[in-house]
């Protein structure tokens, strides 16, 4: 459970990228990986809690999922990993090895800010 | 208005992992991020390592616990400095915790500095704590499925450790399905079979990890 964590350090890096004049957040778009281990409604909840008396106080998270692949070393056929399925560790063209790649990103992409006249 | 950004929410702690780097490169030393479940012998291997290092290098661990200082405490008793961060309830260390152990660990290079993260294969996954190295360890009673269902951290492994290779034969483990899991989501990282309790099969990782630390 380090969604308290993640909220606490997602709510100082949107406080960091609001312009001055900035009156309230109203929407915070996310992209979460399928590997990053983050329960999304975890994180909503924590977030709300701690940007409580703040400018983005009841602000909506907006978490899009970024998925993983799976990619055969032998014949490059790719398939996404959605991190909940089983990993397939060979793949299933030709039975060569897979590799796992992607999935971990925990990224702030943008967010809609209402701003004074 | 639309603000974007695209940075990761984990910047500013990235941010503090690169000056950890920088000030560990400063003091000769290079620093080792240990992952692993509860139980599976992070404290046991990294005695090991420091049995085996300690003539050759200057050495120190950073022990991260939930509570207590039983590690720490372990650590020092072989008269090898250590320090103990206390998460409180915490599931992962932090480069922040890194950045004040650092100041109370006291050492120069050149050497290895261990850091035993909390006994967890999720959370402390994505907090990187300015460690040039994640050795991540699993063992045998824990099961061969474990790279599998937990893949984000066998992911950024830079060495597999499977530790208690002596309880092989007393549980059902299928080796080939372990090596091919860790495979599947970690093709590069190498895969050291160990066992701390006799010491068995230490040579290479502490060979390794001499190459790496440059000593």
């Amino acid at each position: 459970v380090h969604e308290a964590s993640i909220a606490t350090a997602l709510l100082q890096a949107v406080l960091k990228e609001l312009p001055p004049k900035a009156v309230r957040v109203e929407r915070i778009e996310l992209r979460i990986g399928v590997l990053a281990g983050i329960e999304r409604r975890c994180l909503a909840e924590c977030f709300a809690e701690i940007a409580r008396g703040t400018k983005v106080q009841g602000a909506v998270l907006d978490c899009r999922p970024a998925m993983a692949q799976l990619t055969c070393r032998q014949c490059g056929a790719v398939v996404e990993f959605d991190g909940i399925q089983r990993i397939e560790p060979v793949c299933r063209q030709c039975g060569g090895p897979n590799r796992l790649s992607g999935g971990s990103e925990m990224t702030l992409q943008n967010m809609e800010v209402q701003v004074e006249d | 208005l639309k603000i974007d950004s695209g940075k990761p929410i984990l910047s500013a702690n990235d941010q503090r992992a690169m000056a950890n780097r920088a000030r560990l490169r400063e003091l000769g030393l290079t620093a080792v991020n240990v992952l692993a479940s509860p139980g599976a012998g992070k404290t046991s291997v990294i005695k090991r390592l420091l049995e085996a290092l300690r003539a050759r290098c200057a050495l120190g661990v950073i022990e991260g616990d939930v509570a207590g200082r039983i590690d720490a405490d372990a650590i020092l008793a072989m008269g090898i400095p250590a320090t103990q961060i206390n998460t409180d309830g915490g599931c992962h260390l932090d480069a922040a915790m890194i950045e004040q152990a650092l100041g109370q660990l006291a050492i120069r290079g050149p050497g290895l500095v261990f850091i035993e993260n909390i006994g967890n294969l999720i959370c402390p996954t994505g907090f990187a704590l300015g460690e040039s190295m994640r050795l991540v360890i699993a063992s045998v009673p824990e099961g061969h499925d474990k790279p599998l269902k937990y893949p984000g951290v066998f992911q950024t492994a830079d060495a597999v450790v499977l530790n208690k290779l002596d309880l092989i034969e007393h549980v059902d483990f299928d080796l080939d399905f372990f090596t091919r899991g860790v495979r599947a989501v970690n093709p590069a990282a190498p895969i050291y079979h160990a066992c701390a309790r006799t010491g068995k099969g230490f040579d290479e990782l502490v060979a390794m990890l001499a190459r790496h630390a440059g000593i």
